[in-house]
């Protein structure tokens, strides 16, 4: 998979490692805004109130 | 052709290895949440609550004021889920603030994160004698109000801001309870009866930290003194917390 990755993408190796670090960093942003925020919805919170 | 152009062979992709990929990808990001989850509430949330609170400060600060007489104000009973005080807390933090909204309920006040403080509606209001008691998380994915409450010494300082001015109370002690002890809600925390005088600021929040919430810590203080929004926001406050003047954040072990 990794490999078919690095075929995807044309032009000389350093353009292509360039690609996928900018790729990697759009792929962080989409964790970070919207991915993460869900999971943490998903989690479970703990009690904190007395008597509940 | 002495060099005839050779075919690249390349071995088939084996299921084996895609599978083995995805794991690797997966395990980063589940390593990237555990590391994104702390950043979130403890650096995003806590600065989105003190710029909450500047607002609602610089909001009540352009308000008419009715001239103090001399008696501490109680605020009115506050609508559900309305916010109605700021805590402010230098031992959580020298730049800690954080909103307090009415009840304790759970997806209208303690799990937002521009709420995250209730204020249980049967304890009593900051001004009056009797019990104003509080809960908030101490750890969790969304708003971690009171996480650092371990960190409370007896005669640390935390300031109840509301929209008349300024209550101190003084941290005097913290106990661990098991969540059926209602009766750290009642107007002198554990003991029956009428109300006396003492005028108490409760904080309630789940025990261990991190590791499930099957008791709960109970952080008591005392009201010391009222300041109105008039003379500005008590000295004390203002030593200790570097958006309000104070030059350097004291260490833990200096005497303030």
């Amino acid at each position: 998979m990794f490999s078919m990755i690095w075929r995807f993408f044309p032009g000389p190796a350093w353009l292509r490692v360039i690609v996928l670090l900018l790729v990697a960093a759009a792929v962080v942003y989409a964790l970070i805004t919207y991915v993460y925020p869900w999971v943490a919805l998903q989690l479970p919170e703990q009690e904190v109130t007395v008597g509940t | 052709m002495r060099h005839g152009r050779r075919k690249r062979r390349r071995a088939r992709l084996s299921p084996l290895t895609v599978i083995g990929e995805l794991l690797l990808l997966g395990g980063l990001g589940v390593l990237g949440y555990v590391v994104w989850q702390p950043w979130h509430t403890g650096v995003t949330v806590t600065a989105k609550q003190s710029d909450l609170v500047a607002e609602l400060s610089a909001k009540w600060d352009a308000e008419p004021q009715k001239p103090y007489d001399g008696t501490v104000p109680v605020p009115e009973k506050p609508a559900p889920s309305e916010v109605f005080a700021s805590l402010w807390v230098p031992s959580f933090g020298t730049t800690y603030a954080n909103q307090v909204a009415e009840t304790t309920d759970w997806w209208t006040v303690l799990n937002l994160d521009d709420k995250g403080i209730g204020h249980y509606e049967t304890t009593q209001m900051p001004g009056e004698p009797g019990n104003f008691v509080l809960a908030g998380h101490r750890s969790g994915p969304l708003i971690n109000s009171f996480r650092e409450v371990m960190n409370l010494r007896v005669g640390d300082p935390l300031f109840v801001e509301t929209k008349d001015g300024w209550y101190t109370y003084r941290f005097r002690s913290i106990e661990y309870v098991l969540p059926t002890e209602t009766d750290v809600l009642n107007p002198f925390p554990r003991l029956d009866g009428n109300p006396g005088e003492d005028e108490i600021l409760t904080l309630t929040t789940c025990h261990p930290k991190l590791a499930g919430s099957d008791e709960r810590a109970i952080a008591y203080s005392v009201f010391e003194g009222f300041q109105p929004r008039s003379d500005g926001p008590p000295a004390e406050l203002k030593k200790l917390n570097p958006t309000m003047g104070a030059t350097q954040a004291p260490r833990g072990d200096q005497e303030s």
